[in-house]
């Protein structure tokens, strides 16, 4: 069987939300190519969640549950994936386009002397292959590539492919893989909880960002409190990291988080190129700036221009109305 | 201890992208070229390694045109011993790229090879994962923080609200992301100096492409925003939007 198969993420016994877009999108392109879609399931302890995959559509589902990988880092994953496509003799491996899917896709591409098609936003399926576009330059270009030599690794931009529930009744294999030594010099030694647990900003439906028209960091409970009304998460300009008033891990554009979120809100925030290409493939934009010249209002599908202090707590109040 | 940092030059990120004649690649007239941000960090590390411990040897090596010599220059003066320049006028994937360093770096025998999480012109992430898997080395990815220590590194990374801390014996290769550190300023005396440091030349040894560029287009400019209206009066307008327009909320 050749086929495409879907690389899943998982935490601690849950799946990361794109593994269900990345599965779903891959059903999607098999029936396209007339080939079938297998999901991956890697990880110690995940057996049992494996079948919740099915929803997606996909009929096979390969499961490599090994205690071993209990808190691993990266490289076992590849060398089990590695062993998976040699086994089924896959022409096509999808991932999630997060953090360590990026990773990981290029380690195991890397393995068959590939480099993996990164953070797609669209796949085209003609004559039975498969191109990809994809942002580049942040966002102020759009290529489309293809593979040319098999297996083909792409990874997905989370929150851009929709995840379909459809029910089918999925076939669970499970196998056994071997890992090197080797596989697991790198150890993590600590992993440090937040006291709040937030989605990470790539991954969040609904983004709230500020930025310098905030006019200090006293003032991004406005913020905050406008995101988690609307079930999202903050976000931050540059110009706010750099003064301190915000963690560098907020901030999107060029030289922070690229974000496709459905919704992001950009509160007193210019919409410098290099903002603007961290979030301009997001399905809707929002912006309240005070200067109607704002360039940010270009790229913008709904504009208030007012004073964020005045707008962002009648924002709050229409928000609460929704839950 | 030897230290490799690998650097690319990449549009200014101001830069207005525009697409060249043969619709594949940009038109790269008038561009100002710079080193990549992250790169720009990924040499700061090594600095700061070097700074504060003995015997540590640092290398930049970029591939790409002759003019990359600029941010080869930029890394020397910010505290890198020598460079490398693998000339390449051509434009090729992410896997060749990193056999070309591969090729070019292996007779170094790093102990450390350092990388930016992304280029920020294919905004790929790719190059430093294949290059340690070349070097047969392994790879800690994205790391936000990063000390050495007896021949071992230890990096942190910032995962959905989780803080993981990563430990590794050297070789290994470490690709940085935006954590706390910032780059330093080059001073003049340093840009002055850095002309007088060594920079070797080599030709690459490039293989077969394994993805194609058909296509390289703008993006659709956005058609039918609007300003819904002024002041906290427009939000009830805005939200009734979200809601059934678009469908949003
Ligand atoms: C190499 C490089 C990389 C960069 N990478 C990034 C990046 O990744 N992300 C990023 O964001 N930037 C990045 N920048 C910085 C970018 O160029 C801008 O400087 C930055 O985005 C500006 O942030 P801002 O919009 O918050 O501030 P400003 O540009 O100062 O804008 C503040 C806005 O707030 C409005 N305002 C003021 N008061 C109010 C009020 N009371 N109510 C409503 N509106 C108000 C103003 O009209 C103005 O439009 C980068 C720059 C460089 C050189
Ligand atoms: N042509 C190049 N020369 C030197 N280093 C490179 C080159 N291309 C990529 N890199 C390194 O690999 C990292 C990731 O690049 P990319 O996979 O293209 O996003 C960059 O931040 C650089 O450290």
């Amino acid at each position: 069987m050749s086929g495409i198969l879907a690389i899943t993420e998982v935490k601690e016994s849950s799946f990361r939300k794109a593994s269900f877009e990345v599965v779903s999108e891959a059903v999607r392109c098999a029936q396209k190519l007339g080939t079938e879609a297998t999901a991956v399931v890697i990880g110690s302890n995940v057996e049992s969640i494996a079948n919740d995959l099915g929803k997606y559509g996909v009929k096979n589902i390969v499961v490599v549950d090994d205690s071993k990988l209990e808190n691993a880092y990266t490289q076992p994953l590849a060398e089990a994936i590695e062993q998976i496509i040699k086994a089924k003799g896959s022409d096509y491996i999808f991932f999630p386009a997060t953090l360590q899917g990026k990773a990981l896709s290029a380690i195991t591409a890397a393995r068959f002397q590939r480099a993996a098609v990164s953070d797609c936003t669209e796949t085209l399926c003609d004559n039975g292959e498969l191109s990809l576009k994809r942002p580049v330059y942040a966002g102020k270009a759009i290529e489309t590539v293809k593979p040319v030599q098999k297996p083909a690794f792409v990874s997905l931009r989370p929150n851009v492919f929709p995840a379909e529930e459809t029910t089918v009744e999925a076939q669970v294999e499970k196998m056994d893989v071997t890992f090197s030594e080797k596989a697991f010099q790198i150890k993590i030694v600590n992993v440090e909880k937040a006291e709040e647990q937030k989605l990470d900003l790539t991954e969040a439906s609904v983004i709230v960002s500020g930025g310098r028209g905030m006019k200090g960091p006293e003032h991004f409970h406005l913020i905050e409190e406008l995101a988690s009304t609307l079930g999202g998460v903050n976000g931050a300009s540059r110009a706010v990291v750099d003064a301190g008033w915000r963690p560098h891990k907020e901030q999107v554009g060029q030289t922070g988080k690229t974000v496709s979120p459905q919704l992001y809100v950009a509160c007193g925030i210019s919409g410098a190129i290099q903002h603007l290409a961290g979030m301009r493939t997001s399905k809707v934009i929002v912006a309240i700036n005070k200067d109607k010249e704002a360039p940010i209002f270009q790229v913008a599908d709904y504009g208030i221009v007012g004073d964020v202090f005045e707008v962002l707590p009648v924002m709050i109040e229409e928000g609460k109305k929704l839950n | 201890m030897k230290i490799i940092v690998c650097v690319k030059q990449v549009p200014d990120t101001a830069t207005k992208i525009k697409v060249g004649t043969d619709a594949k690649t940009i038109d790269s007239s008038g561009i100002e070229y710079v080193i990549s941000p992250y790169d720009e960090l990924a040499v700061e590390h090594a600095v700061q390694i070097k700074e504060n411990n003995d015997d540590i040897e640092i290398v930049a090596v970029t591939m790409g045109t002759t003019d990359s010599d600029k941010i080869l220059r930029h890394a020397l003066a910010m505290g890198a011993d020598r460079g490398i320049l693998i000339e390449s006028d051509v434009n090729c994937d992410s896997f060749c790229t990193a056999q070309a360093l591969a090729n070019a770096i292996k007779e170094e025998n790093a102990d450390l090879v350092l990388c930016g999480v992304k280029a920020v012109d294919d905004d790929c992430s790719q190059v430093g994962g294949i290059l340690a898997t070349l070097l047969d080395m392994p790879f800690i990815w994205s790391a936000a923080e990063l000390d050495y220590e007896e021949n071992k590194v230890t990096a942190q990374n910032e995962l959905a609200g989780e803080t993981y801390t990563i430990e590794c014996e050297l070789p290994c290769l470490v690709s940085i992301q935006k954590g706390s550190i910032e780059a330093r300023i080059n001073s003049l005396i340093s840009i002055r100096k850095a002309r007088k440091k060594e920079v070797q030349n080599v030709s690459p040894t490039l293989s077969d492409a394994v993805i194609q560029t058909e296509k390289l287009e703008l993006p659709a400019a956005k058609v039918g925003g609007r300003i819904v209206g002024e002041g906290p009066e427009a939000v009830t307008e805005l939200f009734k939007l979200l809601r059934e327009e678009s469908k949003v909320l």
